[in-house]
């Protein structure tokens, strides 16, 4: 009878169980793996003869066959070499443990048969729980990853001769303490909003899309402090819930960000990727169709910087990924899907050469215009807020009174969020005011008397469409919402109708 | 019209032969039909160059572009035309054949504006004026679509629903610089464009002088808003003397490079520009109107108590806003407004009209 281990693989960003089923035959010394491993699967081989040499067994010289099913599944990883090394020498009969079934395994070996690290880790020991075992060993490395599912006993060992030693009761485990509750605190982070100066209007603006989840486009001259104020928005957002926290880390052990001692991420993520990006790393991709940018900004930001040098495709092919808030990646061997929900930011030059409504720009309006003509409609339609960030002169700064703190800016977004969370309860799919779609638009944003006749002066003065209208509501909800305003009022809508900087300057050009 | 098109391209036979010839034969195709001596009757003309136009006679090339203008819409103005104006003709170097794209207009009469692609906002603003002054007294604007004054020249005159003409140093159907796209088909609708060269030429330095000299001599009056030391507005307005045309020149500060050469054609005797009135032909007694509308200040309505203390944050915002545009933050710290209060107020001066933000800074309407 063939000896069944228990390991786990990965698809997308869920685990599922692996039975490594091994059978010796008689026949021509042989070892043949069968399941759709990739080749790290079919290289376990050599590393499973290296590592049993090494521990003092026999390799048997035999024909051996291993199973890994479900069998019509493609599997990828290093991570079956423990299970095959252990149920090898249980079939061969070179170890007795009469415990070993009640433990699923996974772990790379070395050819000195100690544990190493693996990905993915996470998503396996929660597939494990769900699949009602009790007991996984992880290589060490891993333990701390594994131990963030609750209800599961998690076992970390070193090498392969400590797992055999443990399973035929030869040593007994003693669990390394780790600290695996990390708290949330302020000195995680070394940026504060409070180092910037002089720009209280833009962060507001900035507080508000934190709150609103409005995705945000800065326009500035080189050096104004675009990308320091960027830095400063993860440190403005609540903190994540467990389940956020969960499917971020998730994430990342799959996309192997973890692979050391890596425990719960509690820090939303912030990813800045250069201008340069491919698509594919954009959106996620490779022959794994391993997660891009924009799964691993997850539940935080993905700043874009110098946003209209990003190629066309690249920008476009964020579209569908922000409106679902899930991309699905498929490749020939591959088809996955990964949660992609983030707040873009994004940053640019006003022109070609940056310094635009500044005496030295030169630019003729046609090339301002074709410059910001990079950026799609789409695109640029998805940006509810697109302010200025203005130059703000060195030798005055001592003038400006010093910025809010990051945790006065993050106590408002967070009551804000309370509200939109309460508001939103019952309503799939959407969790802030940014994601409401026209039908929810009319049923929560109701505006003062005042506050309409305001918006009927911006309609006749600009010729708003209406879907800028709704981009408009949508932002005044959020600044009543910072006040716990349950009407929209008349400064609401004030505020809002100034947080669309871009749309105003083609008034002013001289253009067809 | 294909002789024509045979005609203007013979090499080393510039416009001032082509003319001689067209004197002598009477139209193109019996030049094409002529023999060597009968060539070589024309003064000027030697054995090699009546060699060389024998050697040319195939009217191939031509035919290959009758086809492309057909597809593109593109018109020939040949120096018979009763189109051709008048005065372009009395440029000794004025070619005998144009291609164009739009509608020309019988005895046009125009106004050139030139200047840098590189311009300064003083040279923006002149530039619109003007263009705006002449569409509404009707008469056109003629430029070269090029960037900085000559765009914005083109583009204030069909803003305000004028006619107006572009000579390009290219042919007609290549759109040079690329983001004019927009504005060349806006002139097609409502003006011209016009290139001695024929259609899919692109454009070279050694083209731009020529594409100038054609722009002084269609216009009676050539308006050089701003050039550097080295400019192609230079030029025209070099060809322009020449051509004795008259040259207007605004003043421009004396330490800007970007005027230096603006200011030095006044030197040199140009007639300085202050109004726009005088670049019609007819001299109307100079404006009594000056050239910048200074806003008027509205008189704060009071009606009610919130009304009354927005009209006093207004009041300061617009003296303080009067000489140069401000950010939102400026105002904030140099008028003690809380920020919630100044927000609101300046979107509805907006709003209202009474302030206007342009790269995100504030000033008046």
């Amino acid at each position: 009878m063939a000896s069944i281990v228990k390991s786990f693989a990965i698809s997308g960003v869920e685990g599922y169980l692996v039975d490594v089923e091994i059978k010796e035959i008689y026949g021509q010394p042989m070892i043949s793996i069968v399941g759709l491993g990739d080749t790290a699967v079919k290289e376990a081989r050599e590393r499973v003869e290296a590592a049993i040499n090494d521990c003092n067994y026999t390799f048997p010289e035999k024909k051996i066959v291993i199973n890994l099913a479900p069998s019509d599944l493609k599997k990828s990883g290093s991570h079956f070499d423990l299970a095959m090394a252990l149920g090898l020498l249980i079939e061969t009969g070179q170890i007795n443990s009469a415990k070993f079934e009640e433990f699923a395994y996974v772990g790379e070996l070395s050819l000195n048969a100690r544990l190493r690290s693996s990905v993915g880790i996470l998503p396996m020991a929660i597939a494990a729980k769900k699949a009602g075992l009790q007991n996984v060993i992880v290589p060490l490395e891993n333990v701390q990853e594994a131990s963030l599912v609750k209800g599961i006993h998690v076992y970390g060992f070193d090498s392969l001769r400590e797992v055999i030693e443990f399973l035929e009761n030869r040593r007994d485990y003693v669990p390394e303490r780790h600290d695996i509750h990390v708290e949330f605190t302020d000195a995680l982070y070394k940026p504060d909003f409070k180092d910037v100066q002089g720009q209280d209007i833009l962060i507001e603006n900035v507080v508000i899309a934190a709150a609103g989840g409005h995705n945000l486009l800065m326009i500035g001259s080189p050096g104004c402090g675009k990308s320091m104020i960027a830095q400063r928005i993860p440190t403005i957002l609540p903190r994540m819930t467990d389940e956020e926290s969960l499917e971020v880390t998730k994430i990342y052990s799959v996309a192997g960000g973890l692979r050391k001692n890596g425990g719960l991420i509690v820090d939303r993520p912030f990813r800045a990727p250069h201008h340069n990006a491919s698509t594919n790393s954009l959106i996620g991709g490779g022959n794994d169709a391993t997660p891009g940018e924009i799964s691993l900004a997850h539940n935080g930001i993905l700043f874009l910087d110098e946003i209209a040098e990003f190629s066309k495709r690249t920008l476009e092919s964020l579209r569908q990924p922000m409106e679902d808030q899930k991309v699905t990646i498929s490749r020939v061997k591959h088809s996955n899907t990964y949660p992609s929900s983030f707040m873009l930011v994004a940053a640019m030059n006003p022109c070609p050469c940056g310094y635009y409504g500044n005496e030295k720009c030169k630019c003729s309006d046609y090339e301002v215009l074709k410059y910001r003509q990079k950026i799609s409609g789409p695109i640029m339609d998805r940006m509810d807020i697109q302010k200025y960030v203005q130059q703000v002169d060195f030798m005055d700064l001592s003038n400006y009174a010093l910025g809010k703190t990051s945790k006065e800016l993050r106590e408002r977004v967070k009551f804000s969020r309370e509200i939109q969370n309460k508001r939103f309860e019952d309503i799939v799919g959407v969790n802030c005011n940014a994601q409401m779609n026209n039908a929810l638009i009319k049923e929560f944003c109701h505006i003062e008397a005042e506050g309409q006749r305001l918006l009927q002066l911006a309609y006749e003065r600009f010729k708003y469409s209406a879907r800028t209208f709704h981009k408009y509501l949508k932002v005044a909800r959020t600044f009543a919402d910072m006040e716990g305003s349950a009407k929209i009022r008349k400064r609401d809508i004030a505020s809002a109708l100034m947080s669309r900087d871009l749309e105003k300057d083609r008034a002013h050009m001289a253009v067809i | 019209m294909e002789y024509w098109i045979w005609l203007k391209q013979i090499p080393r036979c510039g416009p001032i032969l082509q003319k001689r010839l067209l004197d002598h034969f009477g139209s193109p195709n019996l030049i094409y039909d002529a023999c060597k001596e009968e060539l070589m009757s024309v003064h000027g003309i030697g054995e090699a160059l009546a060699e060389s136009i024998l050697s040319e006679r195939s009217l191939n090339k031509a035919y290959a572009t009758l086809e492309i203008m057909e597809k593109k819409k593109i018109q020939l103005l040949t120096y018979m035309d009763p189109l051709y104006p008048s005065m372009a003709k009395e440029y000794a170097e004025a070619p005998i054949l144009l291609y164009y794209r739009g509608s020309i207009q019988e005895n046009m009469e125009g106004v050139a504006i030139v200047g840098s692609r590189r311009c300064s906002h003083y040279g923006k603003q002149i530039a619109i004026g003007a263009a705006e002054y002449l569409a509404h007294h009707h008469i056109s604007v003629i430029s070269g679509m090029a960037k900085g004054i000559d765009g914005y020249a083109h583009t204030s005159c069909l803003k305000n629903g004028g006619y107006t003409i572009a000579f390009l140093g290219n042919g007609v159907d290549v759109c040079y610089p690329s983001e004019h796209i927009e504005l060349m088909e806006a002139i097609i609708e409502n003006g011209a464009v016009i290139s001695e060269y024929p259609p899919q030429t692109k454009s070279r330095p050694s083209f731009f002088p020529k594409r100038n000299a054609l722009i002084s001599s269609w216009s009676k009056k050539i308006l050089v808003v701003e050039a550097a030391e080295k400019s192609g507005a230079l030029i025209t307005a070099q060809l322009a003397k020449e051509q004795g045309r008259e040259v207007l020149v605004p003043p421009h500060d004396i330490y800007s490079s970007t005027g230096e050469g603006t200011n030095r054609l006044l030197e040199e005797g140009a007639k300085i520009y202050l109004h726009p009135s005088q670049l019609l032909f007819r001299r109307e007694p100079f404006s009594q109107k000056p050239v910048n509308k200074k806003p008027t200040l509205r008189k704060p309505a009071k009606t009610k108590e919130g009304a009354v203390i927005l009209s006093l944050f207004e009041e300061k915002i617009i003296a303080y806003i009067r000489q140069t545009p401000k950010t939102v933050d400026e105002i904030g710290y140099a008028l003690q407004i809380d920020q919630a209060n100044l927000i609101e107020c300046i979107s509805i001066m907006e709003l209202e009209g009474k302030v206007k933000s342009a790269a995100g800074r504030y000033v008046l309407a």
